[in-house]
């Protein structure tokens, strides 16, 4: 269930870890690990535990049971200075200016006074906050620059773990695109990210390995193209020529999906099912322009994996 | 050390800046410091500023202005009196303002000239001197010597006796009070900083942040000391303003044991913050919005009430048997010691065990209440027990 890459002595691992709330299993023997440079996308279903299982890092929450280690030691107190910590709950004092927060969250974190007030000018300009918004009380900010003072609180105090609890929820598409840029750049940096989201196709096109979560349990973990490989669904666009004949596809074993007659189609092949029988009938059915073997989808392999 | 210590330093510092920087608490101490410098000022001028009056004196000997003066004097007042050609030129200088009474001496029994109406004080002073001149008339003509006719009027000045002395304990039942009165809404003001501040934070989310960094106890004791300090340095703002205004205005004849009361005042100030900052923090950490905070803190704000006008009683008949239980139990202490001290001689054990059973208490509260604390400030939606807090802590 673990997914092995980069070294050993570099990742962030999560052992067994299991929290219950009364008759409530939130957590249940949670294993996987996250690697340095890769960003993790955590997935799963409303209530499956992803935020509690990021309070249990951040050690807002303590497990029942299991172990965490970052780089080979526990994760104690002192270990989580060098977290960052964006909650889905955002919360910031609001009549505060932004500049003066950032510099106090980075104050509690153990910066000096002048490390804090440097840090923070490099951080709001990271996140893209301009300077004539720093002397702004946080509630006259749009929402969009609420959030980026949340990121730029997140990561004042160049935290080397960055764990983020649905940082997407509610930006625009430029907002994505800049956070998306943000966090790219974080990891190219070696920071060791773990963020939260329901956008499944935003966790595919940025996210290098998944860990997705149902009802307290790590259903699947890995890099996503391996996991892609793993599994033994395979899709199959087929595009010909003209009209193929009707029906071409129906008794091919282990291949479901149509309608057949188009032009274009996208067919789904089970673990039983073998391509060379497809491609064959396809040859036999009309001109084929196109045949291409595809992996499924993170959303596909989500609802596999959750059962729903 | 240094690094549990600086969060906890760097949390106080910002409930310090920020709450004196707030519009709300620079107008409430505007508005206390005025009420201080003019509630000393103004009583010392109304009985100063009237106290000077200008006589003219018309006919009479010619030591009669002096003596006006004298009596004047002797009275406490400052009386300037100048002769006057005769009464017509007395009469004008009290029409035009330039005097506040003409006396008139000749002929018998003389006469008082007034504005409008006689002057309370000034009256008896000018009706002496013509008492005193009348005296010397009769003696004169009786034959008597000036001698014989002090001897005639000199008074009885008899001895006293006091059978049960007391010593006069008024002023400390002023200051008694006061302090009281101080004291309890000092207490409730800044415990119910710490309430709306705990709430806050709550309610607006940022302390999922704070306590991914700092541990919930570092979060309430940084919120405390940083009040606190606030709250310590106003009372002694004020206090300081109203030593100087007093010392301009009219020196006081302090009582004895004055400044050992304030330092008692101070005291259980500070420990009685210490008690109720802690359970103020721990009841708004229940509540999820800032209307629950008020609800949660009731049981608290009542008991404070309740033990504040018991506190009346005790300024009646200090001596009481359950003001002294009163005065020892830790949460009622701080405003029944120093009472008890201001009225009465505590015995030194009784106030050295009140200390130090009010030191124990905080030490137990602050591991109570931040447990409390920490159970339910990450709890949101809806107002929780106090059992349910006490378990979800961890």
């Amino acid at each position: 269930m673990a997914a092995a890459v980069g070294e050993v002595g570099t990742l962030l691992e999560f052992a067994g870890v299991s929290k219950s709330y009364g008759s409530v299993r939130a957590l249940d023997g949670c294993t996987f690990t996250a690697a340095p440079k890769r960003l993790v996308g955590l997935l799963g279903p409303n209530g499956a535990g992803k935020t509690t299982l990021m309070r249990c890092l951040l050690g807002l929450v303590e497990p029942d049971a299991g172990t965490l280690r970052w780089r080979g030691s526990p994760v104690t107190d002192e270990v989580r200075r060098r977290f960052g910590y964006m909650p889905e709950e955002r919360g910031l004092y609001p009549s505060m200016p932004v500049d003066e927060q950032v510099r106090y969250f980075a104050r509690l974190s153990g910066l000096s006074r002048s490390a804090a007030a440097r840090s923070a000018r490099a951080v709001t300009d990271r996140v893209g906050l301009g300077p004539e918004l720093a002397g702004r009380r946080v509630e006259q900010l749009s929402h969009g620059n609420q959030q980026r003072v949340q990121l730029a609180v997140a990561l004042v105090h160049e935290p080397e773990v960055v764990v983020l609890d649905e940082p997407f929820a509610g930006l625009d598409p430029l907002g994505v695109q800049t956070l998306g840029g943000v966090l790219r750049d974080l990891a190219d940096e070696g920071t060791t990210l773990l963020f939260s989201s329901h956008q499944l196709d935003l966790v595919q096109h940025l996210c290098q390995d998944v860990v997705t979560m149902d009802r307290g349990r790590v259903v699947l973990a890995g890099p996503l193209e391996e996991l892609q490989q793993a599994t033994r669904r395979r899709h199959i666009d087929v595009t010909f020529g003209r009209r193929p004949a009707p029906g071409w596809s129906t008794a091919l074993p282990g291949v479901a999906g149509g309608p057949a007659a188009e032009r274009r189609v996208r067919l789904t092949l089970a673990a039983d099912g073998d391509p060379a029988t497809v491609l064959r009938a396809a040859l036999a059915a009309g001109p084929v322009l196109r045949f291409a073997l595809e992996p499924p989808s993170l959303e596909e392999m989500f609802r596999e994996a959750v059962h729903r | 050390m240094r690094q549990h210590l600086s969060p906890v330093w760097t949390i106080a510092r910002r409930e310090l800046t920020t709450r004196a920087r707030s519009k709300a608490f620079r107008i409430a101490s505007a508005v206390l410091l005025a009420g201080i410098v003019l509630g000393i000022l103004v009583p010392a001028w109304a009985m100063s500023g009237t106290a000077r009056f200008t006589v003219v004196v018309a006919g009479g000997p010619a030591g009669l202005p002096a003596a006006v003066s004298a009596e004047g004097a002797a009275a406490g007042l400052a009386v300037t009196a100048r002769p006057a050609g005769d009464r017509a030129a007395a009469v004008r200088q009290v029409e035009t303002g330039a005097a506040d009474a003409a006396l008139v001496a000749a002929p018998a029994p003389g006469e008082l000239v007034w504005r409008t109406t006689e002057e309370a004080r000034l009256a008896p002073v000018l009706t002496a001197a013509l008492d005193r001149l009348a005296a010397a008339r009769h003696a004169e003509e009786l034959g008597l010597t000036p001698a014989e006719l002090d001897g005639l009027l000199a008074p009885a000045d008899p001895r006293v006796t006091r059978l049960d002395p007391q010593p006069d304990r008024s002023a400390q039942l002023v200051i008694a009070t006061v302090g009281m009165i101080l004291l309890f809404v000092a207490l409730n003001f800044y415990g119910s900083y710490v309430l709306t501040g705990v709430v806050e934070e709550k309610s607006s989310r940022v302390v999922e942040v704070l306590l991914a960094r700092v541990r919930p106890a570092d979060l309430l004791a940084g919120k405390v000391l940083g009040i606190g300090i606030l709250g310590i340095g106003q009372f002694a703002v004020l206090a300081a303003v109203a030593a100087v205004t007093l010392q301009v205005a009219r020196p006081p004849r302090l009582p004895g044991g004055t400044v050992s009361l304030i330092a008692a005042v101070v005291l259980w100030f500070v420990l009685g913050y210490g008690f109720y900052s802690v359970l103020y923090g721990a009841l708004g950490a229940l509540a999820s919005r800032a209307e629950d905070a008020q609800v949660a803190a009731a049981p608290l704000t009542g008991f404070l009430m309740l033990a504040y006008f018991g506190a009346f009683t005790a300024v009646a008949d200090p001596a009481r048997w359950w003001i002294t239980a009163a005065s020892m139990f830790p949460p009622t202490a701080p405003i029944y010691m120093p009472l008890r001290s201001a009225l009465t001689d505590v015995p030194a054990w009784q106030t050295g065990a009140a200390v130090l059973l009010m030191i124990v208490a905080i030490g137990v509260l602050v591991r109570v209440g931040g447990r409390l604390y920490r159970g339910a400030v990450l709890h949101t939606g809806g107002r929780l027990r106090i059992r349910q807090a006490w378990r979800g802590a961890v």
